[in-house]
């Protein structure tokens, strides 16, 4: 029989001792570090999750400072809720990324709701480009993120989480509160979309990529 | 059963090479290449152009400044009592007050109060009259 303050320490009575169980007995060890203020907890939980946080900030705001202006406030609510973070619910990426589509949600509910006069909807930027890279490939880029820009929020988030963030189908699945199988219809429908969208240019594109990329296309 | 459609949304979601594929799709995905080779070629062909095109278009990370600045807005380190120090404080309550329940709370039968009395006057130093009366 367990005693009871070594269950205190391991967790729950039971929790899986697989795969699972390991994460989530090492996403807890991580949290009780940041709500105890430990900097190594702190550093690891933001080179963890700060790319995933500012990739879909970037991509549901569609504009860089105020992705950045998000991500800093989703980990604000992090610092402050890590304690009701559950990780026999969910693995800290999932429960983080729910913060920042919900965080997202509100800033663009303020937008929609505050809209400054002759105000356009703002474009994701890049620094600006030199000479060289406005041309050929930094072109497709912008073509590429323009068409990318016009999807359904949802397939924009599911192309975002599965291929720019390289998140498990079911993390992302988790993250968007959807089915493994919804997930993959979005992102087929994402796809269908861009296909579409830029057929015309898709030549020419693989063709300025695999001059400017070694032909790694 | 592996549709040219089906094909084409496996080849998205998990890339050109098949043995990349989840298993239970992998010998539907080699039968319909085997049935539909120039088909299958051409979606798989255009499934990696998109990857390519959709990687052209990867947003750059965020900068060294933006994780300093999230780590710096994270709470300074509080101090950390290890876990076993609470429920040590909470024993130590526990035996406290147990100890002065029993030992103050239970009354002390009377004659017991007598006794102690007696000695604590003889523990008195104005006891020299007993020992002048034992010479």
């Amino acid at each position: 029989m367990t005693r009871p303050a070594l269950r205190l320490i391991t967790g729950r009575p039971g929790s899986p001792a697989g795969a699972g169980g390991t994460q989530a007995a090492a996403d807890r060890a991580l949290a009780d570090g940041v709500a105890r203020g430990d900097r190594e907890a702190i550093a690891a939980l933001t080179r963890r999750c700060l790319p995933m946080v500012h990739g879909l900030s970037l991509r549901l705001l569609k504009d860089r400072g105020e992705a950045e202006d998000a991500a800093q406030e989703v980990f604000v609510k992090v610092w402050r809720k890590i304690s009701s973070y559950d990780p026999e619910r969910a693995k800290i990426e999932t429960w983080i990324g729910r913060i920042t589509i919900n965080t997202c949600h509100d800033r663009l509910r303020k937008r929609r709701e505050a809209p400054l006069a002759g105000e356009e909807a703002p474009e994701v930027t890049d620094p600006a480009p030199d000479a060289e890279q406005a041309l050929g490939a930094e072109q497709a880029a912008r073509q590429v993120r323009a068409a990318m820009a016009e999807l359904p929020e949802r397939q924009r988030i599911a192309l975002e989480l599965r291929h720019f963030q390289d998140l498990s189908q079911a993390d992302a699945a988790q993250i968007l509160e959807v089915s493994e199988e919804a997930l993959e219809s979005l992102l087929a429908r994402a796809r269908r979309t861009l296909k579409t969208a830029l057929i015309d240019e898709a030549e020419a594109m693989i063709g300025t990529l695999s001059d400017g990329r070694g032909g790694d296309a | 059963m592996m549709t040219l459609d089906r094909f084409e949304d496996q080849a998205g979601l998990y890339g050109p090479d098949v043995t990349r594929w989840p298993e239970a799709e992998r010998d539907a995905a080699r039968a319909f290449i085997t049935a539909n080779p120039d088909p299958a070629r051409q979606v798989l062909v255009q499934a990696n152009a998109l990857n390519a095109l959709l990687e052209s278009a990867r947003e750059a990370g965020p900068d060294a400044a933006l994780f300093e600045a999230v780590i710096a807005s994270a709470p300074a380190a509080q101090f950390a009592a290890p876990r076993w120090s609470a429920m040590a404080a909470a024993a130590a309550l526990l035996v406290g007050v147990s100890t002065g329940w029993l030992t103050t709370a239970a009354p002390l039968p009377e004659e017991e109060v007598l006794f102690e009395r007696a000695f604590a006057v003889l523990a008195e130093d104005d006891t020299d009259w007993l020992e002048e009366a034992a010479r």
